[in-house]
């Protein structure tokens, strides 16, 4: 009996295996996420740390990389005067785009870029970012961060729809209906889905325990909050009748001997251990009507 | 990226982040939500309200010890949490069978990752959970006793009952083979 092969042959062989997760969980999950934690998608750090996603549209990055540096070449040439062939080259990048640039800078506030923006997009084509940093001496650096990391939050978003070719006003229908401070100041949101999630236990504080399947016995429940619990219940001089720990636990209205417990009431401690926090006792007094 | 680096720009709700740490995780813990619900369906399920409870909670992770492991330990709350609409007790009180563990045959040492889980996966619901609970998670009878509800006599004695029912199925197919 005291052979642990059988433990180690299903730990060995199991406590690391994987499966092949259904396709659309992430999107669930992704999706369920919105509503309690809304994205703030301050994606300030480079493409190359994106992660996955970032490897699958980094192809559209580079787009808008390439519509950055456009659209930056497009503001230099109108304050300062610079040589044709970097408007040639622009449109010669525009050309590349198919199109598709023209759409992705249209919400872009000329002062809310800064040549940092386009030279962080490493796909860039060198040359023309180079060209672009040192055309843009002239632009004054924009003093508030907020609006540069709100404004890069908008290129991740508009990324994947930069790859349909006939998403293109819908991006900018989106970015144009989008303001820029939600995605930045969702606290308030957070607040609610913190409140919401406060450990709770839940219980029915009569019983009547007749044998006819209604309240019979004594159960609490726990929220999403609660890790777990244990339930005492005493009676009125404190002596303990029936504890349990686990969420299908319950009292079914007998004493320790097995015998019915007279009518009136009872005192019910719940001590709660919430998923985060500390655990806290939750003293309640039940009623038993026989 | 390193797992630190991953939790702190999830903590700012960087979806991408998020999903990175999904995909890091989500292959093994699938497989630990099949092993508890005893099928897909019902796995995915967990797995993805696991996964919430993850994003959402990540803020009370202390950062101590492993990801893996915090991560872990959530998703069999989670399982053990959806496996109560099923009524393990009842079950349990109903499996009256012998627990007496006969010879180890020598070919189940070659049992592969597949079969294992095949039979972890046709135990009935309360031996699969505390099978799983204490076999490969590791947790004591004294911890199951309090996840599960139930004494901690019940956890051991259904705990050799699941394992005599493997080690029965085990044996059944070794003959198999050798006959």
């Amino acid at each position: 009996m005291k052979d642990n092969r059988i433990e180690e042959l299903f730990r060995n062989g199991l406590q690391n295996s994987e499966s092949d997760v259904p396709a659309g969980t992430w999107k669930a999950i992704e999706n369920s996420l919105e509503s309690m934690l809304p994205a703030t998608g301050a994606a300030s750090q480079p493409a190359s740390s994106l992660g996955a996603l970032g490897k699958v549209i980094i192809g559209g990055i580079i787009v808008s990389g390439v519509a950055l540096t456009v659209y930056l070449l497009t503001i230099d040439k109108e304050i300062t005067t610079e040589p044709a062939s970097l408007v040639e080259r622009a449109i010669e990048v525009k050309n590349e785009t198919t199109g598709k640039v023209e759409a992705a800078t249209k919400f872009q506030e000329p002062n809310s870029i800064k040549a940092e923006s386009a030279v962080r997009q490493p796909a860039v084509k060198e040359t023309v970012s180079q060209e672009v940093f040192s055309s843009n001496d002239e632009i004054k650096p924009l003093a508030d961060q907020s609006e540069i990391i709100s404004t890069e939050a908008q290129i991740v978003e508009a990324l994947p729809k930069l790859k349909e070719p006939v998403a293109e006003n819908k991006i900018a229908e989106t970015v144009n209906n989008e303001p820029a401070e939600p995605i930045l100041e969702n606290s308030a949101e957070q607040i609610v889905a913190e409140n919401s999630l406060l450990p709770e236990v839940s219980f029915n504080d009569v019983m009547t325990p007749n044998f006819d399947n209604v309240n019979d016995i004594f159960r609490v429940e726990g929220n999403e909050a609660v890790m777990s619990f244990t339930v005492t219940v005493m009676n009125l001089n404190g002596k303990v009748i029936h504890q349990w720990s686990a969420p299908n636990g319950f009292w079914d209205g007998r004493l320790e001997n097995g015998q019915m417990a007279p009518s009136g009431k009872y005192l019910v401690d719940i001590f709660v251990q919430p998923l985060k926090g500390a655990p806290y006792h939750k003293p309640v007094t039940i009623k038993l009507i026989r | 990226m390193t797992d630190e680096q991953l939790v702190k720009q999830c903590l700012e709700n960087n979806r991408n982040a998020q999903q990175e740490l999904f995909e890091k995780y989500s292959r093994k813990m699938m497989s630990l939500c099949i092993r508890y619900a005893g099928n897909e369906d019902d796995a995915k399920d967990i797995l993805q309200e696991g996964f919430i409870k993850v994003f959402i909670h990540l803020k009370d992770y202390s950062g101590n010890g492993n990801l893996s492991g915090w991560i872990k330990s959530i998703m069999v709350n989670t399982a053990l949490n959806f496996l109560k609409k099923s009524v393990y007790l009842t079950e349990m009180v109903q499996m009256e069978e012998g627990y007496a563990v006969s010879g180890i045959a020598q070919s189940e040492s070659r049992l592969g990752e597949q079969e294992l889980m095949k039979l972890i996966r046709s135990l009935p619901d309360g031996f699969r959970t505390i099978f799983n609970l204490f076999a490969i998670e590791g947790y004591t009878h004294k911890e199951i006793a309090h996840m599960m509800g139930i004494s901690e006599n019940t956890s051991k004695t259904q705990y050799l009952r699941a394992r005599a029912r493997l080690q029965k199925m085990i044996n059944a197919k070794s003959e198999k083979v050798i006959a």
